[in-house]
């Protein structure tokens, strides 16, 4: 089997490109990235929008990542896209994922590891994020992916990370790049990537 | 003119020093430069001669921004810094850019900044404690480096004067190292990143006096922090140097434009030609002399050859970012700023960073201000859970285990460091708390299994001028030689900050410290 196409989106102030390229190398997967500025035109199997504050978080997070010529060009429907805490953001700013994500209920940065409900199962990932509290009305139960087990930043239903109707666009605000190492003493973020290579 | 044209700039032994040095009275534009290059905060004149007696030897690049230790074909830069009276007057840019000019520190030598440390002093001021709090996290996280040891202690002789010391890591390739000695002359003088405004003004005189009760005043010398500006230009300095286009490199922090061209100049044996038309400005109302002083956050200094001009603006404009060629090297070791053709000053590059000799005091007082009130650790879990810890992804431990410590994994070379961020309040006797505190970090390293391998330090101490804040300094550095003898490391780099107190109180002397070790993995 040929080695999996990825993009990875970098925006000004994204800052966990480089963690989730190397998560990549890790899985063998064949990984470049993608500048704001580009218009995406290769064919790629997966598309990640990671972590970060993407234009400093001005305006509101994401706001103006969304208006970026890489965003405006995503290949819905072709590549699997997924976007990680900053990435969410931009997601759910571009409307391609229903919901917004808000200030944590304490007002505060959250950073610690999180336990995680998901595919059946409890697994530990880091959290880092300001605006992490995901709200949505309606939401259909059939396209949460993931829920915090402490809701330690009042989403809604403790929702961590959700799937678009198609299965084609996932958002979690988790770090699953951040939790691939034995060395570093957390491995279940391999988890979620054997999940989304598998929806792809 | 008044005779008394330097009052409030330099002293009267300063400025006779100066006019027999130069032959003439100094115009008012360099009574001005004076006024910051000569300041304690840059020129270190109550510390320089005792410093000389850290150990160094086993250290790298010890002269410049930031020292440090090999970790094989890597070198592992580190320094830490205070960031006190900032703190005291506003909070969170006071914190927040502290982060930034530390960050800008192993930056400029071309290492990439992959984790912070904090030590936090408070007394009950709790406004004091949520906006350094705020700062270091929205600026830390912001840039995506993650803090992962935190020092906090409370005590009331920090309630006025909050200790807020900040430890930057930088890791780079040996090779790769860029310094700020190797300019020559005939080359351009680039500066990059934020428009130079008003903000910031005479930090470096504002950070070598008391407190007044004018804190109003105080905060136009407050630098204004922005956490995206810096992210870009850390992205575009390391893009930048990667391709090799930059001679040699100086971060702008204390006394901006001043210190940095002057530094460089000093260190590399060569003059400098500024002109004040050329630089990027923010502010039109903004002063000639406030121009070389400002304290502008986001910016850097670069010593470029002319023909590679053209390739480093292509990549500051990808980076959205601004910069101006401010003027040239030259071959005499002066130091000359021009406006337009008007010239502004024209000083040897030696005397603008060379102070005349102080006098100290080595008095020992046993009447001290100091109360016999306890210190205690912190409220802690409120405070590092606002720091990302894990961005980066190479840190090893929850800072629940001990909030103090943490492990960094070195994947490059197969290895681990282990980072220790604690102090010596000092109570009663300066150097066994000194030396008793840096063992006790030894040990605890070495428990974990890290060998100690280097450390950095800031020496936050009260006015110098006044028993017996130069006595215990003496006694503290005197402990550190012994500790690190012993130990066999080295001091790395460090920061002195004097001056931590106002009108009705001082801080008990602390010496804080940041240690590194280092584990090969099996």
């Amino acid at each position: 089997m040929s080695k999996l196409k990825v993009g990875i989106i970098v925006f000004l102030g994204t800052n966990c490109e480089q963690d989730t390229k190397r998560a990549c190398d890790f899985f063998g997967w064949d990984s470049e990235f993608i500048w704001q500025d580009e218009k995406i035109e290769k064919n790629y199997d997966l598309i990640f929008i990671p972590g970060g504050f993407s234009y400093g978080d001005h305006v509101s997070s994401g706001r103006i990542a969304k208006l970026s010529p890489a965003v405006k060009s995503l290949p819905v429907g072709k590549s699997l896209i997924v976007g990680i805490c900053n990435g969410f953001q931009v997601l759910c700013e571009a409307k391609l994922l229903p919901g917004a994500l808000i200030d944590n209920q304490n007002i505060k940065f959250i950073s610690k590891v999180s336990e995680l409900n998901f595919q059946n199962e409890i697994i530990n990932l880091p959290i880092a994020h300001h605006q992490g509290n995901y709200t949505c009305e309606n939401i259909d139960k059939t396209q949460v992916l993931m829920t915090y087990k402490n809701n330690e930043n009042g989403s809604d239903l403790s929702i961590a990370g959700i799937y678009d109707k198609q299965n084609k666009i996932i958002g979690m605000m988790p770090h699953p790049e951040r939790a691939i190492y034995e060395e570093l003493g957390l491995t279940d973020g391999r988890k979620v990537f054997k999940f989304v290579k598998n929806q792809i | 003119m008044s005779k008394t044209r330097y009052n409030g700039l330099i002293s009267k032994n300063e400025f006779e020093y100066i006019k027999n040095e130069l032959g003439r009275e100094p115009s008012d534009f360099e009574l001005h430069l004076f006024s910051a290059t000569y300041s304690e905060h840059c020129s270190y004149k109550h510390s320089k001669e005792l410093l000389k007696l850290l150990p160094k030897k086993e250290a790298i690049f010890t002269d410049e921004n930031a020292g440090g230790i090999e970790v094989g074909e890597h070198a592992v830069l580190f320094k830490m810094e205070s960031h006190n009276h900032p703190c005291a007057v506003e909070p969170f840019n006071g914190a927040a850019t502290g982060i930034g000019g530390i960050v800008r520190d192993v930056l400029a030598m071309n290492a990439r900044p992959i984790a912070l440390c904090n030590s936090l002093k408070f007394g009950a001021d709790k406004r004091i404690i949520k906006g350094v709090v705020d700062g270091i996290s929205v600026y830390g996280n912001s840039i995506g480096v993650p803090t992962i040891s935190t020092e906090v202690l409370l005590d009331d002789c920090f309630t006025e004067n909050p200790l807020v010391n900040v430890t930057a890591i930088g890791l780079a390739k040996k090779s790769d190292i860029l310094t700020s000695n190797t300019a020559k002359s005939g080359l351009k003088l680039m500066l990059v990143g934020s428009a130079t405004m008003r903000d910031g003004m005479g930090g470096a005189a504002f950070a070598s006096k008391e407190l007044s009760d004018e804190k109003a005043e105080d905060k136009l010398s407050i630098q204004i922090a922005n956490p995206f500006e810096k992210k870009k230009l850390i992205e575009a300095c390391l893009d930048i140097f990667s391709k090799k286009l930059v001679v040699s490199c100086q971060d702008c922090g204390a006394a901006g434009i001043l210190s940095s061209t002057s530094e460089v100049a000093f260190k590399s044996g060569c003059g400098v030609e500024i002109d004040l038309n050329k630089i990027h400005i923010g502010d039109k109302s903004i002063r000639d002399f406030e121009i070389m002083l400002s304290e502008t956050q986001e910016r850097m200094l670069f010593v470029v050859e002319e023909s590679k001009i053209a390739e480093i603006e292509s990549i500051i404009i990808k980076y959205h970012l601004e910069s101006s060629i401010i003027g040239d090297t030259i071959g005499d070791e002066k130091y000359v700023v021009k406006k337009g053709d008007e010239i502004k000053a024209d000083l040897p590059s030696w005397l603008l960073v060379t102070p005349p000799a102080t006098e100290l005091n080595f008095e020992h007082n046993d009447v001290c201000l100091k109360n016999p009130s306890y210190v205690k650790d912190g409220n802690c879990p409120e405070i590092y859970e606002q720091y990302d810890h894990t961005v980066g992804t190479r840190t090893q431990y929850q800072p629940a285990e001990n909030p103090q410590f943490n492990s960094l994994w070195i994947h490059e070379e197969n290895c681990f460091l282990g980072v220790y961020t604690f102090c010596a309040v000092i109570q009663n006797n300066a150097f066994d708390e000194v030396y008793d505190a840096i063992l006790n970090a030894s040990k605890l390293l070495k428990e974990k299994g890290f060998q100690p391998a280097g450390l950095t330090n800031c020496l936050n101490f009260a006015n110098p001028e006044i028993p017996p804040t130069m006595h215990e300094f003496r006694e503290s550095i005197s402990a550190i030689k012994q500790a690190c003898d012993e130990l066999k490391i080295p001091v790395c780099s460090g920061n002195v900050s004097f001056y931590n107190e106002s009108s009705s109180s001082r801080i008990k002397n602390t010496p804080t410290f940041t240690i590194i070790g280092i584990k090969y993995s099996a």
